[in-house]
């Protein structure tokens, strides 16, 4: 005896390509070529990426930085780019000495109080 | 600007320094577009194309064309020094968007400036989640226009698997917008 469900499968498996699809998806419709799909999403990360300049002044300070470098390197020196003092640097630094300060203090506070148990 | 220039121009270079000008001329708008879209502001953006050009300055005598051009050269100069900032500073840039951009737009279509400020934001946001080579991808092929080859010498990988990564690459990024709601169209 056949069920609803096996005439429904029948049914799709003599239907065009085309219908079987959308009855696949019977809300979405067909699904466009994978090309198609990211063709927009191509053309807004273009204009989400687009070309940007070195500001002027930063652009003539560099250049004379080298030349500068440069010249030193011609006369024997090597210059190279300062290496600033790193931010993680610092605070490990300072979270260290925080750390021995407090440290410090509860033995203090404990020697303390051990002192007026006694 | 040809690759067999750039050539002349290196060896020259390399016994009369002050050709380096030149050199920095030619590259420095490209060298400082790529790092600003990979860091997202301007103040680390000029630090590290300072320290690019200085790095290939005291680089330049052991550099040696090996099939990789010069340009390709500097942006992997630029593209590892992007690397250890990341490394470094292990966190997301503080000004994702300088208004370069917005600007252009503004004299346009002054009414869809504020929609598309959003939807710019959205793109950048999702764009920096992507892993970096990933980012530099896209970065390099829509920022700098450069071929899946040319992209492939800095990256230090074959055509065919940017050109797959490049596609996986759209697919993620998609996938990511459409978790936010968002979807381009």
């Amino acid at each position: 005896m056949k069920t609803q469900g096996d005439a429904r499968q029948a049914s799709r498996r003599h239907a065009p390509l085309g219908e079987r699809l959308r009855l696949r998806r019977p809300h979405w419709g067909l699904r466009p070529r994978p090309k198609a799909i990211l063709l927009p999403l191509e053309h807004a990360v273009e204009s989400a990426l687009r070309p940007v300049e070195p500001p002027a002044q930063f652009r003539a300070r560099l250049r004379n930085d080298l030349a500068f470098a440069l010249q030193r390197r011609v006369g024997g020196l090597v210059v190279e780019y300062p290496r600033p003092i790193r931010e993680s640097v610092i605070l490990g630094v300072a979270a260290g000495a925080l750390a021995m300060l407090i440290a410090t203090l509860v033995l203090v506070f404990r020697s303390r109080l051990a002192g007026v148990g006694r | 600007m040809g690759d067999q220039e750039d050539q002349e121009l290196i060896e020259f270079a390399k016994d009369n320094p002050d050709l380096f000008g030149e050199l920095y001329e030619r590259y420095v708008d490209r060298i400082y577009n790529y790092i600003y879209h990979r860091v997202g502001n301007v103040h680390d953006a000029e630090d590290l194309t300072s320290r690019t050009f200085f790095r290939a300055l005291s680089h330049l005598q052991h550099y040696e064309d090996k099939g990789v051009p010069f340009s390709a050269w500097l942006y992997r100069i630029a593209h590892n020094l992007v690397a250890n900032w990341h490394r470094d500073r292990k966190r997301r840039p503080v000004v994702a968007l300088d208004d370069v951009i917005i600007r252009g737009l503004l004299e346009e279509h002054p009414e869809a400036v504020t929609q598309t400020q959003d939807n710019v934001r959205y793109l950048r946001e999702a764009i920096r989640k992507l892993d970096p080579d990933r980012q530099s991808l896209l970065v390099l092929k829509f920022s700098e226009g450069l071929s899946n080859a040319e992209i492939g010498n800095i990256l230090g990988r074959s055509e065919g698997a940017i050109k797959s990564l490049y596609h996986r690459t759209l697919l993620a990024l998609r996938n990511e917008l459409l978790k936010k709601g968002l979807d381009i169209e």
